[in-house]
């Protein structure tokens, strides 16, 4: 397991490298404009609070938007950090195994003594490993910027934030990572479903406070269990932490009972 | 492990989803280590599906596959330490070096000894410093073969092997299949080509429509082929005693030289010529692919 998670993950350093550069440029910009904003917080979120709620709710989850926590939850964390992860994690998912799978090199793999498992487990834990490339590359950043920047929000509380935004899209890449695993006809959905889930998961959860009828479906939904704002306060909720863990190794799992036995394209 | 057969076949079928036919239809074959065993058919015939089920790339429908007495589908891991796979396409990483795709392989399958990994590169003449995407196919296909005999396994699946490569390195590769013979190991070569087959194998299994409709080695298949003599006789040619010869096509030339085309034995042909005063006899070079595509398809129409 050990080469093709090392070789997975060289063949792969330049994309790392990028994700983490862009990721981290993106964290800049915005801790580097708060500055700004802090000077004038009080005017702006009086006007930011005269939108409606609806769309306030897709902003951000908490309504004081240009205190510091309100300002890295609606600038980064509620909608940018999810969709950025997301692009890094399904494109992940769709590609560890299933473009080798395309590309027929999936085979010379195969052709060694290893066994599906263990291509799987390589595979599976090189994605997670990228992810976790960036996500720490991004927790460092942040928090070295925020420091300076002195916005008033705790290193380990960054961190975390940081952590349970590559926790929410990890559950969308082991899902893909699950759909490429059982093969060409579940393939052809493991990019476009997932996205679709991510995108209505956010809308549901953003608008289950104005919609009541939202409410209940929005709860089998990951992004309802994501809440930036409460994390950054010092309100982790380690259930929830926990919940989304359990579906990423219900995906890992699933992807072994798919992968193991069927024929390979 | 040690059995007489290097590979079994038993009843071996294989239907692809819902596909009304079976691409494999109950194959049954052996195939002897020190064997090199030629697997002829069109594209399309069920080559590529044997070797992907033998490399339990893809599942039987029914039917086993055994690769050294062991099952290819439960002790698969146990099985592939002792396989090397050249696949028809060959598809390798293309932003990798020859050398690191190389040693990616050996990492997965640790290689018995290194010198040999560099004599097959000197061998080969291969150019390991560029990345894969930019060498020619032949090159790509030098890596391909490296890296399935590199281990020295006792047993090679080979894919129509010698796509893309140049005749001098053809020669490379039937050394290497010789040399992997004389080392006891058994080597399965799918093809398309039968005079490549012809070329290297003891024995040649034919399969079309996923059936495999014949195996013969290769001396019983000379001695079913036609043999094609030009005669010239010093008197007039015995053309109406020789079309009484069985199985024998007369072609007379003129009223002295005639062509005669004969399947099996040769020994009335000789009797009848001794009769006569041969000048001149010279045997046509005897194309086993085209009796080999006549006998199929005579296979076929029964």
């Amino acid at each position: 397991m050990i080469p093709i998670l090392t070789w997975t993950l060289w063949r792969r350093r330049w994309s790392i490298f990028w994700w983490s550069l862009g990721v981290a440029l993106y964290m800049a910009l915005i801790i580097a404009v708060y500055p700004s904003f802090r000077n004038q917080s009080a005017a702006l979120n009086d006007s930011l609070n005269q939108l409606p709620q609806t769309v306030k709710s897709l902003v951000a989850d908490t309504n004081n938007f240009l205190s510091p926590v309100g300002y890295m939850s609606s600038n980064a964390y509620y909608l940018m950090m999810p969709i950025i992860f997301g692009v890094l994690g399904i494109g992940l998912g769709s590609s560890l195994l299933a473009k080798d799978e395309q590309d027929h090199t999936l085979e010379l793999v195969l052709s060694r003594p290893v066994s599906r498992g263990t291509v799987l487990t390589g595979r599976g834990l090189a994605g997670l490993a990228i992810i976790a490339t960036v996500t720490v590359v991004t927790s460092i950043v942040t928090i070295v910027l925020a420091w300076l920047s002195k916005l008033d929000i705790s290193a380990l509380r960054l961190a975390e934030t940081t952590g349970m935004a590559a926790l929410l899209t990890l559950i969308f890449a082991s899902l893909v990572f699950a759909m490429t695993a059982f093969g060409k006809s579940a393939r052809i959905m493991s990019t476009g479903l997932p996205t679709l889930l991510l995108i209505a998961s956010y809308l549901f959860t953003s608008l289950s406070g104005t919609v009541d009828w939202l409410k209940w479906p929005s709860r089998l939904l990951p992004y309802h269990y994501y809440h930036p704002a409460q994390i950054l306060t010092g309100n982790a909720n380690g259930r929830e932490a926990l919940g989304m863990a359990i579906a990423v190794l219900f995906f890992a799992a699933l992807s072994y009972v798919g992968f193991r036995r069927r024929d390979i394209d | 492990m040690d059995t007489t057969d290097a590979i079994v076949l038993s009843k071996l079928s294989k239907r692809y989803g819902h596909a009304p036919k079976l691409a494999l239809n109950k194959v049954s074959l052996k195939v002897a280590r020190g064997e090199v065993y030629g697997f002829l058919g069109a594209n399309g015939a069920g080559k590529s599906t044997t070797i992907r089920t033998l490399l339990n790339f893809i599942q039987p429908t029914d039917g086993s596959a055994a690769i050294l007495g062991r099952d290819v589908v439960r002790d698969s891991v146990e099985v592939k330490r002792h396989v090397g796979y050249l696949a028809g396409e060959v598809a390798l990483y293309n932003k990798l070096t020859g050398k690191q795709f190389l040693d990616y392989m050996a990492e997965l399958q640790p290689v018995k000894h290194e010198e040999y990994v560099r004599e097959l590169v000197h061998r080969f003449d291969a150019d390991l410093d560029k990345p894969v995407e930019t060498l020619s196919k032949g090159n790509r296909q030098k890596i391909g073969l490296i890296q399935a005999f590199m281990h020295e396994p006792e047993v090679l699946i080979l894919d129509e092997p010698t796509s893309g490569l140049d005749p001098l390195m053809q020669e490379v590769f039937f050394a290497l299949v010789k040399e992997a013979r004389a080392r006891n190991a058994c080597v399965f070569v799918s093809s398309h080509n039968f005079s490549e087959v012809q070329r290297m194998c003891d024995r040649i299994g034919f399969i079309r429509e996923g059936k495999l409709v014949s195996e013969q080695t290769l001396a019983e298949l000379a001695n079913k082929a036609s043999h094609t003599f030009t005669i010239t006789f010093r008197d007039q040619a015995p053309v109406a005693e020789l079309k009484k010869l069985r199985s024998a096509k007369v072609t007379p030339h003129d009223e002295h030289h005639l062509m005669v085309s004969i399947e099996g034995e040769l020994t009335p042909l000789f009797a009848l010529l001794a009769q006569h005063h041969v000048t001149r006899f010279e045997q046509q070079e005897v194309n086993l692919e085209q009796q080999f595509m006549h006998f199929y398809q005579k296979e076929v129409a029964k």
